[in-house]
């Protein structure tokens, strides 16, 4: 070794490479972004010349130092934009591990190269060449942790004096957050090629082990599984949704407590946004009450949209006989934290099912947990200052309710919860500004105008129940009627230009609900009561012009079909049929003058 | 039903600036990476085939600030007093000419025209109207006040009669055009003084210019108050955003800060977008700018905007991507939510 420079100097040099490389080219201006990491570059070069065999250790040991600066060069090159450079370091620093790679002293440093040059090919774009770098990074995790298991050197260590090496505990820590990252890229690997799966899941246990290594701010990850349940949401996953949710929530009440002393420099950085994020996770969980109490409603529907009571007795049968046993092998791969977070984890998930509801009982359960999550998303999100999230909000009580409904199988109950809906919505929608919220005026027309047709429906069924229509039931189904209309023509006078003039084609996004409307209202006129065989005739022929519409718009725009065909195809039938009747009505009218 | 943004198509413009070398010109095309082939074609000089882009208009280098404005701007304008909200966006790089547009035919000709409409409305019957305007600016997801220099922070709320609105920012009520100026001339000012105070750089925030036009007709007692917005947005230079949005498959990195796994939740959001049709919520909101000008963006808005590319050939790579974006930007049909997001 050269004069003068022993053994405590390379390691000095070699520490101040890493302050200047990790903290003080923060502070690097922007004029010369890379000073400080072009002086680190000089100092690991200088540390490279004074390395020899001559040292304690021998060749083996050598290897490894070399492989050491090797990998800090190929950093240093990537980040100061070199990737050419930068590669070739890291392919060196692998090479010169490739035999001792399994071993303690390179396992750590060995995954990070890969790690790092995982980075490098996905800033070429190759996105392919960087997931194998990464997998078997993963792989030698795997391989190593089933072979040894220790915890190994971290690659800083290798310059460091012996009195300030690491302790096990360290060691297994920084082990472990280097392999933490390898699964934190593979998540964003296979996000990127689409493999929407399988990002998932790294996203998962990426999470996972931020638990497990105390690697985490509680609000940015509660926030993280609560936005992981939706994914699962979207497959039908329930039972991991909400196992995120119950995780998330757990997790959320830790914010704000007083971190322990070792992390007293690192606050949570988002505190003020406490009561926001809690509205969110709220917000997450409604959806997840939502999506369980529409998926059970699909499986129970008939072709009618009624609950189908032989599907209903089926699907009870079956459940008994799956009970658990599928669940709790699927159970065991996703489980979040160690035993205390784990047991509250589970209190949580307690509180709400997550198998389908196949009754009444069994679904209002579950439609309660939502909406008292609904009472508490509302806490933060007011209609003053959130007026979007807030009606957003809203219109899931609503659907809350409208899936409630379809269990219920008293009518008259059934169509008071839709008055509820109507209730909720209807005030919202008279103070909204559609010059603002068009979007969601539309939203809000549409959905009163089939709330108010839905019970309009469940009226007229009531009424056929009884031996005869009283007045008051009478009443009752024309104002409803008149109700559904009058929201259905709102909504059709909102697609109207400045001038009034209706579109003479509609635009695809307002195509299908525009033809409902128009299909509904010809409907609704086909029900109004009346003893009034004049206004009858008006009725019908109201109705008529309605059906015409569709027959004629889908006769010039056939492009227009696929989206109403259902529609269409009763239109036309209407169209043919009604005619005929209102002539067979006008001469019972004159046969009694 | 549920419906996503929608509205008029977004027009798209495209104005060529010259050459800071005027030199150049002398030598017929040579030096520059396209031509203007008519007033909605434009030829870039791309090998080993030339590349056609269609605009809804395309300015030359000769075009005037008078008649950009006319083709341009004026239809915007004048509707916003007709009660529609509007938004006029520049886009590009740095140096194109952005805020050479923006300034004059944007915002000096548009309060210009917004106050002759303003007058002329004015004299009419019945109606009183009020005109306001705020300027703020965008940086690093944070909103700062430009015409209140001391500000800082400022949070984006909604109202249900109003809209979105930022909570706290001045708004100036304006009596003339010339004062309309004098206070956008201020505003501009800050943003400068803002740049070197805070090392924050002017191309790599976006700032907004609203007017709010506000009238109010008493019809029998009852009074009825309509107002509308003139969004003006200078947008970050587009050799910003290539950094960080447009980098394609590159893996976001894992923070400094020990614990810092940042990016996951972007990960996540992304793979819940995938499961469409179903209810889902999402705990990311969308940046400032987009939330600031959804609601004046749906709908019955008009929106434009004007793509500036400088010719030299040296910006080929520039040039090309944004008249790419504008390209994009006419097949998007007003989703301006989705079209800021691609930005």
């Amino acid at each position: 070794m050269a004069a003068g420079a022993g053994w405590p100097a390379v390691c000095e040099k070699f520490r101040a490479a890493r302050t200047l490389s990790a903290v003080e080219s923060l502070k690097d201006p922007e004029t010369e972004p890379y000073r400080s990491k072009y002086s680190a570059r000089a100092l690991l070069q200088e540390v490279k010349q004074l390395l020899s065999a001559a040292e304690e250790g021998g060749e083996a040991v050598l290897a490894v130092r070399r492989a050491v600066l090797e990998y800090e060069l190929g950093v240093n090159h990537t980040d100061t934009e070199e990737l050419s450079a930068g590669e070739e370091h890291l392919q060196r620093c692998t090479q010169l591990l490739e035999p001792h790679r399994l071993s303690p002293d390179c396992v750590s440093l060995y995954i990070q190269a890969q790690n790092n040059l995982g980075i490098l090919w996905s800033q070429r774009d190759e996105i392919e060449t960087a997931q194998t770098y990464l997998e078997s990074a993963e792989a030698l995790y795997n391989q190593y942790m089933k072979e040894d298991g220790n915890p190994p050197l971290d690659p800083s260590e290798h310059f460091m004096a012996e009195e300030e090496k690491l302790t096990d505990q360290e060691r297994s820590k920084r082990f472990e957050k280097a392999y933490t990252h390898t699964l934190y890229y593979l998540a964003q690997v296979y996000q990127h090629l689409d493999m929407i799966e399988k990002a998932a899941q790294y996203c998962h246990t990426t999470l996972k082990r931020q638990l497990e290594y105390c690697g985490y701010y509680p609000v940015e990850w509660a926030r993280n599984a609560a936005t992981l349940s939706q994914y699962y949401l979207s497959k039908e996953c329930f039972m991991e949704a909400r196992h995120c949710l119950a995780a998330a929530s757990v997790i959320f009440s830790q914010a704000g407590q007083v971190p322990s002393a070792e992390d007293a420099d690192e606050t949570e950085p988002d505190q003020q946004d406490l009561p926001e994020r809690k509205g969110e996770i709220a917000r997450c969980w409604i959806k997840y009450c939502l999506n369980l109490l529409q998926s059970a409603r699909k499986l129970l529907e008939d072709n009618i949209g009624e609950l189908d009571p032989d599907r209903q007795l089926e699907l009870k049968a079956q459940r008994k006989k799956e009970e658990d046993e599928k669940e709790k092998g699927r159970k065991k791969a996703v489980l979040f934290g160690t035993s205390d977070i784990c047991d509250s984890v589970l209190a949580m998930e307690e509180k709400v099912s997550s198998v389908y509801p196949l009754d009444f009982q069994e679904a209002r359960e579950v439609f309660l947990v939502g909406q008292n999550y609904v009472q508490e998303a509302k806490e933060f999100f007011q209609v003053d200052g959130y007026v979007t999230d807030h009606i957003e909000i809203v219109q899931d009580h609503s659907a809350l309710f409208k899936v409630l409904a379809f269990f219920e199988e008293d009518y008259e109950r059934r169509c008071k919860m839709h008055k509820r809906r109507i209730d909720m919505l209807e005030p919202i929608y008279a103070d909204l500004n559609p010059q603002y919220y068009l979007l969601i005026c539309r939203q809000l027309q549409c959905e009163l105008a089939d709330t108010y047709y839905e019970m309009m429906d469940l009226k007229v069924a009531i009424g056929n129940r009884l031996e005869k229509l009283d007045s008051h039931t009478v009443k009752k189904i024309n104002s409803l009627a008149q109700f559904a209309i009058k929201y259905y023509e709102l909504f059709l006078d909102s697609l109207r230009n400045p001038d009034k003039v209706f579109p003479e084609k509609l635009e695809e996004d307002v195509l299908r609900p525009a033809m409902v409307a128009k299909f509904h209202i010809a409907r609704l006129y086909g029900k109004l009561i009346t003893s009034d065989s004049k206004k009858q005739l008006e009725n019908m022929q109201t109705s008529l012009e309605y059906y015409t519409f569709l027959v004629d718009y889908c006769e010039k725009y056939p492009d227009a079909v696929p989206a109403i065909e259902t529609e269409l195809e009763l239109s036309k039938e209407m169209v043919n049929l009604l005619p005929g009747s209102m002539e067979r009505l006008r001469a019972k009218v004159s046969s009694f003058v | 039903h549920l419906f996503s943004v929608e509205g008029d198509a977004i027009k798209v413009f495209v104005r060529v600036r010259p050459p800071s070398d005027r030199t150049v010109l002398t030598d017929g095309d040579h030096g520059l990476c396209l031509s203007v082939l008519s007033s909605n074609t434009i030829r870039l000089h791309s090998k080993p085939e030339p590349k056609i882009f269609t605009f809804d208009y395309v300015a030359n280098m000769e075009t005037t600030q008078e008649s950009v404005f006319s083709s341009v701007a004026k239809n915007i304008v004048e509707s916003c007093m007709n009660g529609y909200n509007g938004t006029i966006f520049a886009y590009g790089q740095t140096g194109s000419g952005k805020t050479f547009t923006m300034m004059d035919v944007g915002c000096h000709l548009g309060i210009r025209n917004v106050y002759v409409n303003y007058c002329v409305f004015q004299a009419g019957s019945g109606k009183s109207f009020l005109c306001k305007c705020s300027f703020i600016e965008i940086y690093n997801e944070q909103i700062f006040d430009l015409l209140d220099s001391a500000s800082a922070g400022l949070f984006l709320r909604e109202h249900i009669k109003k809209g979105v609105f930022v909570d706290g920012a001045v708004e100036q009520v304006l009596s003339s055009a010339a004062e309309a100026y004098q206070v956008l001339t201020t505003g501009w000012r800050n943003r400068r003084v803002a740049s070197t105070s805070m090392n924050r750089e002017s191309s790599r925030s976006h700032a907004v210019f609203t007017i709010t036009v506000e009238s109010m007709e008493k019809n029998n007692e009852v009074v009825n108050i309509r107002s509308s917005l003139l969004n003006l947005v200078d947008l970050a230079g587009s050799e910003r955003q290539k950094d960080t949005h447009t980098e394609g498959l590159r893996l976001k990195e894992a923070g400094n800060i020990n614990r810092s796994l940042s990016c996951l939740g972007q990960v996540i959001t992304a793979l819940v977008d995938v499961g469409n049709g179903k209810q889902r919520h999402i705990c990311y909101r969308d940046s400032k700018l987009t939330f600031l000008l959804r609601d004046s963006l749906g709908g019955n808005a008009k929106t434009c905007i004007i793509a500036n590319v400088h010719p030299g050939s040296k910006c080929f790579g520039e040039t090309l991507s944004t008249l790419n974006f504008a390209q994009r930007a006419k097949l998007i049909k007003n989703k301006v939510r989705k079209l800021l997001c691609l930005y």
